[in-house]
């Protein structure tokens, strides 16, 4: 027994070690490659994994399925950037009419599709999205139509150095706080929700509200990553808005592990680094994403992050196995 | 009043089109309660490929034939070896279905490229005929023909045949028609075929109508979404409703207001959801599930 509470808090102390030294790495990091060019896609992948895990809150905590999850990106980025440039704001004053705007549109598509059925969800999701897609290339005046919206000041006068570790400070932050979430009781009834909502429902909890909740909260988190690609990329696309942009935190989501928090950060750097990579050689490369989303999703559900965990287990239960056995032995040696 | 007769008439064209559109995601939902979001994309292969054969064969009605095969072709690979193995997990569907688009559009792009290819009508449909001092493109006339007649024929099939009958019964009592010891799987199979029929056969005769790019399907999934949610998830003639229901507004608004045809659609899928979610027409009357 004495030995299994031995191995458990050695185990203990080599993840702490193993994130003092990930830190560690972080802060070195930047000295070491010294590129801008990589300084900004890991910018770029901080961005995308805040932006993925947020709607893994969404699909993998709740299993709310959202085909429209880049409107809140858009509609932060293009907020951001118009308040900025047109209005003269600074960034962070810019977050609240971001989060505001992102709970409106939340709180407006649950309310009209959460009662009716999830499949509503995912349809609606999709054809708003869409839907301001169009919007904003219509809307030339404001937004710059299909050319795009340019010119937004850069954070920290495009120091690279200082964006990078702001992003990194960003998404840890982002990270504590859906690790609080999942694991507050509100957390619990939202993952009693994905298990079985009906149990959910008739236990006492209100459905409805919960689910509201968690898109609003989900939406607003994606809405902070469009600001900060808003203020990090200086130009914005009406592609944001399209579902090409869903789709990729779909990947990153599904590819990384659904309903894990490592997950997502894991696929956004998969994806992220694949996709500066893989389109030197070749323009088609989302097909080959494709695929490994396809066979994700029909063989492996779990993700790259739970492959590891599986793995891990499975060292755990040799490991057991052994101790077990060396208890036996000396059990039966005292004998 | 005679342009408004001829706006209806157009509004009417448009709804066929968007009937056939629409009718295979509503079919294939009902049944199976899978919402294909690859149906647009199906619909896009569905128009280039007639446009291949038609350009090469130079027969339109062989490029239509062939689209509607070779998408029903697909339509079985797809339920075969991706929907049918994930069982009844409606999200890994979903999820599933959503991933499918990009890869379609992809392959899309490789064989045919990404540039907008203008797909020509046949001649003896490029021609128009004047109706009370209005020009009316035959065109239109054939896309409301070919709509009416897949309409009349699906629902024939529907209430006539016996295994109409047992898609009927399957979409109000799935376990029912289960119980009575019918392959529902294979039922599955045939409707998931017969919807990607119907979307092959819509895009092949709305290719010359909307001209060819790869973001086709993207963009003609917004149209079916709203469809099937104004005429009702899963019912059949629903779906026709909706489409004429949409092309009219659509043909008509934007007519005098052609920026606000879209908001209109989008207005009018609120409304709908909001005041009557399960659509025009419901199959299931209310309370029974």
């Amino acid at each position: 027994m004495n030995s299994r509470l031995m191995f458990l808090k050695n185990n203990k102390n080599k993840k702490k070690i193993s994130i003092i030294l990930l830190f560690f790495a972080l802060i070195v990091f930047p000295f070491i490659v010294n590129s801008t060019y990589i300084l900004s896609l890991v910018i770029e992948m901080c961005i995308f994994a805040i932006f993925a895990l947020s709607y893994d809150l969404l699909l993998g905590f709740t299993g709310i399925v959202s085909f429209g999850h880049a409107l809140f990106f858009g509609l932060g980025a293009y907020t951001t950037g118009i308040l900025m440039k047109g209005y003269g704001w600074a960034f962070v004053p810019t977050l609240l009419p971001v989060i505001l705007i992102c709970v409106a549109f939340g709180v407006g598509i649950g309310a009209v599709t959460i009662r009716a059925k999830d499949t509503y969800f995912s349809m609606l999701t999709l054809a708003i999205g869409q839907f301001l897609w169009v919007i904003v290339v219509k809307s030339r005046v404001i937004t710059g139509g299909e050319d795009g919206y340019h010119g937004v000041k850069l954070l920290f006068d495009n120091n690279r150095l200082a964006i990078y570790y702001f992003m990194i400070v960003v998404l840890l932050l982002v990270y504590i706080f859906a690790k609080k979430l999942i694991n507050s009781p509100t957390g619990k009834v939202l993952q009693a929700i994905r298990e079985n909502e009906d149990r959910a429902g008739m236990i006492g909890y209100n459905v409805l509200t919960y689910k509201i909740l968690v898109i609003l909260i989900s939406g607003s988190i994606a809405g902070i990553a469009g600001s900060l690609y808003a203020v990090t990329a200086g130009s914005l696309t009406p592609a944001l808005i399209h579902s090409n942009t869903t789709m990729h935190a779909i990947l990153m989501t599904v590819i990384g592990g659904m309903g894990t928090l490592n997950g997502p950060i894991v696929g956004a750097f998969i994806v992220k680094t694949a996709e500066h990579v893989l389109s030197d050689i070749t323009q088609r490369w989302m097909i080959i994403f494709g695929i490994i989303y396809i066979i994700i999703v029909l063989y492996f559900p779990g993700g790259i992050t739970r492959l590891k965990i599986k793995s891990n287990k499975f060292f755990n239960k040799i490991l057991r196995n052994k101790k077990n056995i060396e208890c036996f032995e000396k059990s039966s040696e005292e004998a | 009043m005679n342009t408004l007769l001829i706006l209806i008439i157009y509004g009417i064209s448009l709804g066929m089109l968007y009937f056939l559109l629409s009718s295979g995601l509503s079919l294939i939902f009902g049944l199976m309660k899978v919402l294909n979001f690859a149906h647009g994309s199906l619909f896009m292969w569905g128009a280039y490929i007639g446009y291949t054969v038609f350009k090469y064969t130079n027969s339109f009605i062989l490029g239509i034939l062939i689209a509607t095969i070779v998408v029903g072709i697909m339509g079985l690979l797809m339920e075969r070896f991706l929907i049918k193995p994930l069982g009844n997990n409606h999200m890994y569907q979903l999820l599933l279905t959503f991933g499918l688009i990009n890869v379609l559009n992809e392959i899309v792009k490789i064989i045919w490229g990404a540039k907008v290819i203008p797909a020509s009508k046949p001649q003896w449909l490029s021609d128009s005929v004047h109706i009370f001092g209005n020009v009316l493109p035959t065109y239109r006339i054939f896309i409301m023909i070919a709509g009416v007649m897949v309409l009349i024929m699906i629902s024939l099939i529907l209430s006539k045949t016996k295994l109409g009958m047992i898609i009927r019964a399957g979409i109000e009592r799935p376990n029912m028609v289960r119980a009575l010891g019918i392959d529902v799987s294979k039922i599955f199979t045939i409707v998931f075929i017969i919807g990607a029929m119907l979307a092959g056969l819509g895009g092949a005769i709305a290719g010359p109508f909307l001209s060819l790019y790869p973001e086709l399907g993207v963009d003609q999934i917004f149209y079916a979404l709203v469809i099937v949610v104004i005429g009702g998830l899963g019912s059949f003639i629903g779906s026709a409703v909706g489409g004429l229901v949409v092309g009219l507004t659509q043909s008509i608004v934007g007519y005098y207001y052609p920026a606000l045809s879209m908001l209109i659609t989008i207005l009018l899928m609120l409304v709908i959801l909001i005041v009557k979610p399960e659509g025009l027409v419901s199959l299931r009357r209310r309370g029974r599930e």
